[in-house]
């Protein structure tokens, strides 16, 4: 935990970025593979029936299946295995997705399909056909019509505190993402491509030929919203997507996760995670995407106890896993360890309104008054009158409360039932 | 599946900066105690009685009220010791104890509990019981009266009455470092404003206090007590000495700042801050009350909630979004 200093002066906290230095970088290490591999599909809600792949179905890797007769996006294999079982996995916010449990086989045998897709050369094609990939971002807006994308920028440094997954990509693999980015910007007619990064990673970010934007190391200045107003100078609420104004917004991991794809019509299977264990120190790792994060904790010797904390990203805007059968899909930055001893409860004690909360908040929102609407559950009025939806969640809020209220908590639950409420409306309109 | 590994689940974030309300309460606390100790030097027993009867009063009303109320007790998180110290200081030293209890009784349920405790008061608690007990029992709140039977080496007129009454003139012996060293009659902890200068500075580097409320405070007395004694030097003191006599710097750096009935923003905080010392002179020169803190306070409670509509724009909202 990261104490305040005695004397703040009011000041804002300083929280620093993990840096990486190069002397200091450690090599990734190859985890082996595991025996079983879980491969959700968290695209719209689907329940089990009528599924078009079936328990002991043998898989290879890359092979794209659309789960349903009438799903919206397929979904591709990562691994070469029999199908152990199909399983349907509630997720937060009462999320419900199939999950197929693959046992998984060697050799990895390889499905040509993407080969072939990339052999035709169309872009749309071979980025519709990568969506399917567990946990990948979508890249319809790329090709929209209406609003293509003409900027990219790339994240060179990471969201949330302790996890160091871009920087040490940027640093070990600066030719791979050079690659990407060339082959990308033939590939899609991109204008601009940027590459934010602190500035001890200036000179590996210049090798990717990407322009360098460099960005004060200080949380929460990773965070895209955050990073896109520092390189484009103007600031794109929460209330619109990034890509509606043409700005595309990859993590360098991603790129990384990308390049066999673009260069070689390779599908890709693996991708690096930070993990952080219970003392803080941070462990590079590349993963089979689909591996249970136990097998992750395993294979790096981190024990866990009943009463431990597991947050999938960094500490302050991660998620929590209840057990450790989650898989580290490709947008699985990081893991981090927390002991049972450093697990801190929150409070129900009412805001004092000292105001912290107000001026440690980027998005400018009245915090305190926020937090009385949310408590109340009067989110059209937290909305109307606070700017709920302009949130960018950073977690920051809560980090500083003195009543420790889970304000974060709060606002996420207040935008989730925001939500629920305008589909409410939507439909019987 | 009783013998499986569960984690605990929570939302981020999953660390803290390690504040808290009790610290928060225990650094006010800290701060004050330089202004107590030496009121309690001067007045002996007596003070010390007062200020230990209302911290016990106030915790156990606030025990009392927990309990009837049905809610978590509070009483650990040192806002209700806080509330009873700030009121002790503003007392004289002979407050008998039936006006102490009902004070603390007006601070706790009235200025706090009514609307819901901690952080949910639009007043300042110690302000609400404070003129409560001025407005019912104006004979036990005036200094002169009530400290008249005190002999501690330095003239027990109470200044801004003298000032009030006789002019400039009445308190023209006064010299600036007798009224910082609390050579002054008052209130236990009003009068030794070196000590609560001291304390306020260790609030403002603690991060407990915002300087924007003490200094534009300060500024706005001193202005406006400025503009006053231009106006008429004979009857209107000077500003220096209207901002070390009476509650001036105990409202500077402890009572406008009280979290719940103060702005958050700056622009809020500066205006806020001013208008305090507006009224605060404003008062003293032309209402009928010779300290007019209490009432200045109060009054720019009531403000806070428009003032703090003034805010910045949230993360890019434009006029397109309006």
């Amino acid at each position: 935990m990261i104490k305040r200093p005695f004397f703040t002066l009011g000041k804002k906290p300083r929280l620093p970025y993990a840096l990486l230095v190069k002397e200091a970088l450690g090599t990734v290490k190859d985890l082996p593979p595991p025996g079983t591999i879980i491969l959700p599909y968290k695209g719209p809600a689907l329940t089990g029936a009528g599924l078009s792949i079936h328990q002991g179905d043998r898989i290879r890797t890359g092979a794209r299946f659309p789960l349903t007769s009438g799903a919206p996006a397929p979904f591709v294999a990562t691994a070469t295995g029999r199908v152990a079982d199909l399983s349907t996995q509630r997720g937060d916010r009462g999320r419900v997705y199939p999950s197929i449990i693959l046992e998984t086989a060697t050799p990895d045998e390889r499905d040509d399909s993407f080969f072939k897709v990339h052999q035709e050369g169309v872009a749309e094609k071979i980025f519709s056909y990568l969506e399917g990939l567990p946990g990948m971002p979508s890249f319809s807006r790329w090709f929209s019509k209406t609003s293509q994308v003409h900027t990219l920028i790339i994240s060179g440094m990471e969201r949330d505190l302790l996890i160091t997954t871009n920087q040490f990509l940027l640093k070990t693999e600066s030719e791979v993402l050079a690659e990407a980015i060339q082959t990308l910007k033939e590939m899609t007619g991109l204008e601009r491509v940027v590459i934010a990064v602190p500035p001890g990673s200036v000179s590996d970010a210049e090798k990717t030929g990407a322009e360098v934007s460099v960005v004060r190391p200080l949380y929460p200045n990773g965070n895209p919203r955050l990073i896109v107003k520092e390189v484009l100078k103007k600031a794109v609420p929460m209330t619109r997507g990034l890509d509606e104004g043409g700005i595309a917004f990859l993590g360098a991991d991603a790129l990384v996760a990308l390049q066999p794809a673009l260069t070689k019509g390779e599908i890709p299977t693996h991708r690096v995670v930070t993990v952080v264990n219970k003392g803080g120190t941070p462990v590079h790792a590349r993963v089979r995407v689909g591996t249970p994060v136990s097998n992750v904790l395993e294979a790096l010797d981190i024990e866990t106890e009943h009463g431990d904390r597991v947050v999938v990203s960094g500490p302050m805007t991660g998620r929590t896993l209840y057990a450790p059968d989650e898989p580290v899909l490709f947008d699985t930055e990081g893991i981090m360890v927390q002991d049972r001893s450093q697990v801190l409860t929150g409070s129900d004690t009412h805001c004092i309104n000292c105001g912290d909360c107000v001026r440690v908040c980027p998005a400018h929102i009245p915090v305190n008054v926020l937090i009385r609407f949310l408590e109340n559950r009067l989110y059209q009025d937290a909305v109307d009158a606070c700017d709920l939806l302009y949130c960018i969640e950073c977690g920051l809020c809560a980090y500083v409360c003195p009543a420790r209220i889970p304000i974060y908590h709060y606002i996420a639950l207040g935008k989730y039932e925001f939500a629920q409420q305008m589909a409410k409306e939507a439909a019987h309109a | 599946m009783p013998d499986q590994k569960l984690y605990v689940v929570s939302h981020a974030p999953y660390c803290h900066t390690g504040s808290s309300i009790r610290a928060r309460s225990l650094d006010y606390l800290l701060a004050a105690l330089p202004a107590v100790l030496l009121g309690i030097s001067q007045y002996g027993v007596p003070a010390l009685r007062v200020v230990a009867f209302s911290i016990s009063c106030a915790v156990l009303w606030e025990l009392a009220l927990n309990k009837a109320m049905k809610r978590p007790v509070t009483i650990t998180d040192g806002n209700a010791a806080l509330i009873g110290l700030i009121l002790a200081m503003m007392l004289p030293a002979t407050t008998p104890w039936w006006a102490v209890l009902i004070g603390t009784l007006a601070a706790v349920l009235v200025g706090k509990w009514v609307y819901g405790g901690i952080g949910c008061n639009p007043l300042n608690p110690t302000m609400v019981a404070f003129a409560m007990l001025l407005l019912s029992w104006k004979g036990i709140m005036d200094f002169d009266a009530a400290l008249v039977n005190f002999a501690p080496g330095f003239p027990m007129a109470y200044p801004p009455a003298s000032l009030k009454y006789f002019g400039t003139s009445a308190v023209e012996d006064f010299t600036v470092w007798q009224l910082l060293m609390g050579q002054q009659s008052g209130g236990i902890g009003t009068t030794f404003g070196l000590g609560i200068i001291a304390g306020g500075i260790y609030l403002i580097l603690r991060g407990h206090l915002r300087w924007e409320l003490p200094a534009s405070f300060i500024a706005g007395l001193l202005v406006t007590a400025s503009l006053f004694h231009l106006a008429d030097p004979s009857k209107y003191g000077t500003p220096i000495f209207h901002l070390l006599t009476g509650s001036a710097l105990l409202a500077a750096f402890f009572l406008i700042g009280e979290e719940a009935s103060s702005p958050v923003n700056r622009i809020p905080m500066f205006l806020y801050g001013a208008l305090g010392g507006f009224l605060t002179v404003l008062i003293r020169s032309i209402g009928i009350y010779p300290d007019g803190v209490v009432f200045a306070v109060l009054l720019i409670n009531i403000c806070n909630p428009l003032l703090d509509k003034i805010r910045p724009k949230a993360f890019g909202k434009g006029a397109q979004d309006a």
